[in-house]
């Protein structure tokens, strides 16, 4: 169905800016047709830029400067046996110089479509119904035809319910899950023979992201539609994709079946790609299972041992000290009537790290966001430091005490220089100028970005600008720090590095309360877990007992992490089997206390 | 429902007018008040009745929540200081005089008085210690009022010259009437035209715009325009937010000062909306769109013209010749005499 031989692309680049590198530098790829075909990799790889590739928007929808194809590409696409982007190298003339002439009949569409990351930005409607019946308009298909389209591409992805109310619903004001299947089913109602989706799910949470996909697999299975799906989570790719596809610095580096993929573990530590739990355990403590690394639990209990050293067993150390944080009963209504919190409570203490946790909807941005003094509470009680936050001089000074890391670092940078960013709170709090300078440096060489002081914010990675929101808060040195969402959208390697950072910040005292959707990251850095469903709280209490608590896990929309499912397994078939939560104590108690928990 | 930037009830009157009768009824309206708040002969019954007939229209489109949030905080004081500022400005004593404060005798006066120094001391204190303006000016004026009014204003005059001719501030029934009018009649014309704003959506528009037979890549880009300005809206409320997190709230402020706060936010702003403009341009690509598309098929968008839309229309224009042909003024045909 798509074959792309040796495609390599560079991004023009416009003024006086360097030329920019080759993004793709000679990608090889087959995809059959029928076949479910996960591509993944590290961040900047050139997943999304193959993507397009495949698409026809790179280079069809780009200008291309001066017309010099030769010096942006080469290579060639083909999707279903017809050429979509090819170079003739030796073509267009200019001044005795080949340029490079552009063959291939250019954007796939109506036969492809292609879902992005953010389903917000793709709709280019503001009502439900013309949102899924604008590719079929510009098809110039009859309108009873359009109608039967819309209804049924909305029952396809579950949403048939909404049919009769399509025209008065806007897009955007659907949960996070409804938008993405919005989005695919835009593309499902154009009866594509391929669906490419782009890290489509990197915001939802954990059940809503495998309701998504297991709607795509269905499709497929029915449509024998053909399907990319770039991802980042294990679990999502081998449960789905046929074959996957490692793209990293520009280049193929293995494509193979799903099972076989996550064994090739050098490979993938090498290129920094998300890995099984279980794997890493298993390598750590120099486990096997025949020649291969374990990935899936019942893989792991048929060659991890079932009997540990009884004598140690993980305990979770209860809070205790000043409580900072003192929410009750709390209540939110938005300005639309909407109520968002019906009564939520819970404690944060000083020195702890504390998980904020629900389904998209549940609540959690809006209590961060009371606890930052932007939205006032309707009702209940949040005491601060002791202080009834609902007094407005209080709450007008909340920014002093708590600080408020955004989800996305682009909303939060308002200068043009790294120092500077750092300062402009400070300059608020009116920070003398010798204390500020010291405190902007403090920060930068917390969160590894001094040798970037000088530079424009707005062209660092996203990983950099998402540590340097973090050090703009931290040099306010608040009480307790706010991180929404740390981890969405990020590769490994930006996980592991935010990761990082958050446990120095607890090593520091540092008091945080951190909203994700990333299990493991509460499993391994969090003292503590408040579940929030459908703006109430339904548990309190350590990342052990909620794990271990399938039911609730399963109502709450979450999903345990593979480590702590692999212990309640093994407890299964031995009662006194430890209740191992993370890799770390996995490790410490196959070593026999001889791994640093 | 969504309109343009704001939500509207689905059943109510003016979702049932077709766009353009909208327009036309906005713009037959204007011309009205226009009418209704002329100098000469200014009609405060009639542009009452106006004001009335918008809040009703948008109270009954469930737009008046919108309103009060978004303008009436804007809109009250801005009419009274154009209302106040019709009164000082044009001192025309009409039938009969209320009040005549006068303001200037034609004559400038070079040299100190105590009333001076105190208001010029304490403005100039009150900026250096607190930084503002404002209370200086104010808090200046009233203690120079309090302090010579206890122990009078000695002055010395250096030189005195004729200039300009004496100023008073005169408050008679006639200009009162025709400074209410005015008011009543540019807020009658603020919400009628918020009508059109706030109860219109994006498909009407388009709908409209393709009955006009325009080309459909203008109709698209008007449309993905307003698309994109709610996604600006909702970057913008974001951005202000981490804004506030990083303390840009904690003192108070000068207007300067707020301007440049204001300013930070061009940054944030301008990376995310062209971050979302190349998605926003793929996304136009995949659904097959190019600079191409000629005639989509028409699709729930185009809303014909129905009686209801005759019936506004021709009201509309009743009104306008009555009151622009035969002079209609309200106030004088209830009888009351200005």
């Amino acid at each position: 169905m798509v074959r792309v031989e040796g495609f390599h692309w560079r991004y023009p680049s416009f003024g006086d800016l360097a030329e920019n590198p080759w993004t793709l530098q000679g990608i090889d790829l087959e995809i059959e047709r029928g076949e479910f075909f996960g591509i993944t990799g590290p961040s900047g790889a050139g997943k999304t830029t193959t993507c397009k590739a495949i698409m026809g928007i790179i280079p069809h929808g780009l200008k291309i400067p001066y017309r010099a194809y030769n010096h942006h590409l080469k290579g060639s696409v083909w999707v279903d046996g017809e050429l979509v982007t090819g170079l003739d190298a030796d073509g267009q003339v200019v001044d005795g110089r080949p340029l490079g002439a552009l063959l291939g009949k250019g954007i796939v569409a109506p036969k492809g479509g292609m879902v992005l990351q953010d389903p917000e930005t793709q709709f280019l409607r503001m009502s439900l119904l013309h949102e899924i019946a604008f590719g079929l308009q510009l098809l110039g298909l009859p309108a009873q035809e359009i109608e039967e389209r819309v209804r049924q591409a909305l029952a396809m992805v579950g949403l048939g319910d909404l049919a009769d109310e399509a025209a008065y619903i806007h897009p955007n004001d659907l949960s996070g899950g409804q938008k993405q299947r919005v989005a695919i089913a835009a593309f499902l109602a154009m009866r594509p023979e391929l669906l490419v989706l782009d890290e489509p799910t990197s915001d939802l949470d954990p059940q809503g992201k495998s309701e998504v996909i297991e709607t795509v697999r269905m499709l497929h299975e029915r449509h024998n539609m053909t399907v990319v799906l770039v991802e980042q989570d294990p679990e999502i790719l081998r449960r789905f994709c046929d074959r996957i596809a490692l793209i990293d610095e520009g280049r193929v580096r293995m494509v193979e079946r799903a099972d076989d993929f996550y064994r090739r573990a050098n490979l993938l530590s090498d290129c920094g790609i998300y890995r099984f739990e279980i794997s890493e355990i298993a390598a750590g403590a120099g486990i096997r299972l025949g020649d291969d690394l374990p990935t899936r639990i019942e893989e792991a209990l048929a060659c991890f041992p079932l009997n540990l050293d009884a004598s140690w067993q993980p305990q979770d150390v209860a809070p205790a000290g000043e409580v900072l944080l003192e929410v009750r009963d709390l209540r939110y209504v938005y300005e639309d009537g909407t109520q968002a919190l019906h009564g939520v409570n819970f404690d944060l203490y000083r020195g702890e790290v504390l998980a904020l946790l629900g389904a998209n909807g549940s609540g959690k941005t809006t209590v961060a966001k009371i606890l930052n003094g932007i939205y006032r509470p309707t009702g209940g009680t949040v005491r601060v430091l002791g202080q009834d936050i609902s007094r407005r001089s209080v709450r007008s000074q909340l920014p002093r005490h708590v600080g408020y890391v955004f989800q996305n670092p682009d909303h939060q940078i308002f200068t043009r220089r790294v120092w500077d960013e750092v300062a402009y709170g400070l300059k608020n709090l009116q920070v003398p100028a010798d204390e500020l300078a010291e405190r902007v440096q403090q920060a930068l060489q917390a969160v590894g970005l001094s040798d970037k002081a000088d530079e424009d914010p707005l062209f660092l990675g996203k990983g950099q600008r998402q540590r340097l929101a973090v050090a703009s808060i931290l040099a306010m040195r608040p009480e307790i720090i706010i991180v929404d969402e740390p981890t969405t959208g990020q590769d490994y390697q930006m996980v592991s590095g935010i990761m990082e950072l958050l446990e120095e910040l607890h090593a520091q005292g540092n008091t945080v309360l951190i909203i994700t959707h990333d299990m493991t990251l509460v499993a391994n850095y969090c003292q503590r877990v408040v579940v929030l469903l459908d703006g109430r709280d339904v548990f309190s209490g350590s990342p052990r007992e909620l794990f271990s608590q399938p039911e609730l896990v399963r109502t709450t929309r979450l999903c345990a992490p593979q480590a702590i499912s692999l212990s309640l397994a093994m407890r299964e078939r031995n009662e006194t089997f430890p209740l191992l939560l993370n890799k770390a104590e996995w490790l410490h108690a196959l070593k026999g206390g001889k791994y640093a928990l | 429902m969504r309109s343009f930037l704001f939500s509207v009830r689905r059943d109510s009157p003016l979702a049932h007018l077709h766009v353009l009768t909208k327009l036309l009824l906005v713009l037959l309206l204007s011309v009205v008040i226009v009418r209704f708040i002329r100098t000469d002969n200014p009609d405060p019954l009639g542009a009452t009745m106006l004001l009335a007939l918008a809040v009703l229209l948008l109270a009954l489109s469930g737009a008046m929540r919108w309103v009060f949030r978004s303008y009436l905080l804007v809109l009250f004081p801005a009419l009274l200081g154009m209302a106040l500022t019709w009164v000082i400005f044009n001192p025309d004593p009409g039938s009969g005089v209320l009040w005549r404060i006068p303001v200037y005798d034609g004559r400038i006066a070079l040299g100190f008085s105590l009333r001076l120094g105190i208001f010029l001391v304490f403005a100039i204190v009150w900026y250096v210690v607190r930084k503002e303006v404002f209370w200086g000016l104010v808090g200046g004026l009233a203690l120079a009022a309090i302090v010579t009014r206890l122990v009078g204003n000695p002055s010395i005059t250096l030189a005195r010259f004729d200039f300009f001719h004496p100023l008073a501030i005169i408050v008679s029934q006639r200009n009162l009437v025709v400074a209410v009018t005015k008011a009543i009649g540019y807020g009658a014309m603020i919400f009628v035209s918020l009508l059109l704003v706030m109860t219109s959506r994006d498909i009407e528009m388009t709908g409209a715009m393709r009955q006009l037979r325009i080309p459909y890549v203008a109709i698209f880009f008007l449309s993905t325009m307003l698309r994109s300005l709610s996604m600006a809206l909702t970057d913008y409320t974001t951005i202000r937010q981490a804004q506030i997190a990083r303390g840009v709230s904690l003192r108070k402020k000068n207007s300067l000062q707020l301007i440049a706060d204001l300013a930070y936010i061009a940054v944030p702003l301008t990376a995310t909306m062209l971050r979302r403009s190349n998605e926003v341009g793929d996304a136009v690509l995949l659904r097959g769109f190019s600079m191409q598309t000629r005639n989509p098929t028409e699709f729930h968008e185009v809303h014909p013209f129905g009686w209801v839309d005759g019936v506004v229309l021709g009201v509309c224009a009743l009104f306008v010749i009555l009151v622009l042909v035969f002079r209609l003024n309200f106030t004088q045909w209830a009888g009351v005499l200005l």
